[in-house]
This record gives C-alpha cells, structure tokens and sequence, in this order.
C-alpha cells in the first residue's frame, strides 16, 4: 500500500483493521507520521464527544422498567381507576366552597395518573374537537396544537375537558380545561415529582400538568390564544 | 433482581454512557438524551427476548435508539437560539491547557454544525465503536457510502477548526 492508499483510509477510518494498512502504519514512517497526525486530531474528538452523562438517570431507568413490567398487567385497570378517581375527586369537591386552594388540590389529585395512558396514537384533527367544546360553551379560534385525547368530564364548577396535548418534543402533556373556574392569573401549583400551573382564559381556566423537565409554554399559549366563550356568531359551529 | 433483569443488566447495562452520548449528540439537547435512553432502555427491555444473538447486542440497542430518535424527535428538533448555550463547557479533568480546552470546546461547535448524514456514523465509530462494516448495516447503505461520510464528517470538522483558528489568530 502506498502513502496515497494510506492517505485515503487515513481520512475516513483511522480505526481500520485492514492488514495492508496496519503494515503500512508500521513500517512506513511517513504512513507512521500521517498516523500520529491523525489521532491526535481524533482524539480531539473524542474529548468533544464526552459529555457528562448524568448517574442518576440510569436508577430512574431501571425504576421505570420495573413500573413497566406492573403497567402492562393491568393498564386497563389503571383507566377504570383514573375515571374513578375523577369522579370522587369531583364528588368531594362539590361538598366545598369553590376556593382557589381546593382547584389546585383538585387538579393534583385528579391529574396524578400518567397522560401517557390516554393518549391516543394520532393527532385528533380540530373539527373533530370544537364540537365537543360548544357543548361546553366553549369555542376554539386559531391553533389548539397537537391534540392526542379529550373527553368531557365533571370540573369543579360544572363540565370541563380533559386532554392530553402533545408538547413540541412530542411528549405527552395532561391538560384540564375548566370554563367555568375562572383565575384572576397564573397559578403555579407545587407537586410531588410533577410541575403544575393553572392559566387564566378568556373563558375560565386550564391546569398543565407535566415533567419538571418538560416544556409547555408552547401548549400554554395557544390555550391562552385560541380557547374563547362561545358567543352568538359561534353557535352555529 | 430477576433471570431477565441480569441477563438486562449483564448486556445492555453497560453501554447505558455510550448511549446517553450518542443520543446527546443526534438531539443536542440534554433533556433529549434522558427521555431518548429512557424509552430505548424501555423498548429494548419488552423486546430483550427476541434479542438471540447476545453478541449484536450493541448494534440491537443502538439500532432501537436510532429509530426512537426519529420516531419521536427528527421532526421536532429543538430551537437552539445559540450554540455557545447548547455546547456544555469541558470538564478539565485532565488538567488540560486552556489551548486544548478552546479546540475541544471549537470541536463541539462544530460538531453541532455537522450535518447528521455525516455526524451519525462519526458518532456511531467514535462513540460507539463500530466498524465501518458493522455501522453500514445499521444505517443500511454499503460501506464505500460509510467511509465517503467518515472521510466529509472529518474534513468538515478540521476546516471548521482551522477557520475558527484562523479567525482567532486575526484577533
């Protein structure tokens, strides 16, 4: 092999284990140089490369694996168990006063289960859901986002929807529609292990519920933006 | 732990860091590589049993993790409003010059330029320490495509350095 041979799989693959080019590494000393050369510049590489990789990562992993082996059993059960607890969530509620307090422990009682057991595999196209909001005297202006469940349900003050939107990583996002539980501002609401914020609309309110490292601005405000009350010129939707 | 959960471990356990970086660098984003290993992790786990040759075990995970990140991620990339935010400062472990310091630091911008036809199989040979042949049957094209990408990945590298030296020097 000559230099020029050498040279070209120099370029592409320092690694390689071809046997003319190990010679050529060994016993031609401008082969040998070149070599030199190149793995210092390789090395570079892999010292960009080594970013730090975080430990505990890997506990919540395995965590999650063993969560899964539990899930798969009894995934069906867990919805049944998410609308029962719904349902007494709303239940106890209604016995008290509609305080902002008892929205927040609402909203965290109700929201703990996982918005990856509803979501549905597609995107639930948006004339299929302004119906179901004009049942609830909602109306829907402009872009909701990426919508993969919703489903009527008791609130604290009266129908609301329950959704599961999809962030821009495409990550599953619980959110609680309440059109008739308004909130003078923005609440954001401390939770075990999750982060939580109830945003003010134009009509009532939503609470976004997600992963301390998960995005929703995006899905907060096209909230903000596009859910407005049904008005006259509405109704006809 | 059960039969299943060593026989998880024993395999696939420990390319958990080489994993998380190959996933850092297809997404560039931190948040990215945990949910991105995260659901690898998972996905190999439910299909570890249909893994029957324990030696492509390596090529098995990073081929899950591949199809994960465009799956989920390829379209949706996240904004990155500035390199110099995304690239995260080296760790002078080694007690390094400030010199090196600065080409690793250049490395990794460049790296986060590199298009990803040419950033995966560098990625897949340097972090991952796949063959040519091995990372041609991942990405399914032939290994002459391989070593043309090998060979532009680190020409773009070295002249991004050398620009960024010389842009340097001019200061």
């Amino acid at each position: 092999m000559n230099y020029f041979e050498f040279k070209q799989i120099l370029d592409a693959d320092p690694y390689s284990q071809n046997p003319e080019f190990l010679h050529a590494k060994k016993h031609d000393k401008r082969c040998r140089q070149a070599y030199q050369k190149a793995m210092a510049q390789e090395q570079m590489i892999l010292d960009a490369l080594q970013v730090p990789v975080p430990e505990h990562n890997i506990e919540h992993i395995k965590f999650h694996q063993a969560q899964d082996r539990q899930s798969r059993f009894r995934q069906n059960f867990m919805a049944l168990a998410a609308s029962a607890v719904l349902a007494v969530g709303v239940g106890f509620f209604m016995l008290n006063q509609s305080t902002e307090s008892d929205l927040e422990k609402f909203i965290h009682e109700a929201l703990a289960m996982e918005p990856a057991v509803y979501k549905g595999a597609d995107e639930l196209p948006q004339e299929t859901l302004k119906p179901l909001f004009a049942s609830i005297n909602t109306a829907i202006e402009g872009e909701l986002g990426d919508v993969h469940f919703m489903k009527l349900c008791p609130t604290l003050n009266g129908q609301g929807a329950r959704m599961v939107v999809m962030n821009e990583l495409n990550q599953p996002i619980t959110v609680l529609y309440m059109p008739n539980s308004p909130v003078e501002e923005a609440v954001n609401m401390q939770m075990d292990g999750l982060k939580g914020k109830i945003v003010a609309l134009e009509q009532g309110s939503a609470a976004i519920i997600a992963q301390p490292h998960q995005s929703t601005a995006q899905i907060e405000s096209n909230l903000i933006n596009a859910i407005k009350p049904l008005n006259q010129g509405h109704q006809g939707l | 732990m059960s039969m299943k959960e060593r026989k998880f471990d024993a395999l696939l356990g420990i390319y958990y860091e080489d994993l998380y970086r190959f996933a850092y660098w297809l997404g560039k984003d931190e948040h990215m590589a945990k949910d991105l290993v995260q659901e690898t992790y998972l996905r190999a786990w439910r299909a570890i049993d249909s893994l029957k040759d324990q030696k492509a075990a390596k090529s098995w995970i990073f081929t899950i993790l591949r199809r994960e990140f465009a799956r989920q991620f390829e379209k949706k990339l996240p904004i990155i409003n500035s390199l110099d935010e995304m690239v995260t400062d080296v760790e002078d472990a080694n007690h390094r010059t400030p010199d090196e310091l600065m080409d690793i630091n250049l490395t990794r911008q460049a790296m986060m330029k590199l298009e990803s036809k040419y950033a995966e199989p560098l990625m897949l040979q340097v972090i991952g320490g796949f063959s040519c042949d091995e990372i041609a049957q991942q990405l399914e094209i032939s290994p002459s495509a391989v070593m043309t990408q090998l060979f532009r990945a680190r020409k773009q590298l070295t002249s991004h350095l050398t620009r960024a030296s010389k842009i340097g020097n001019k200061i």
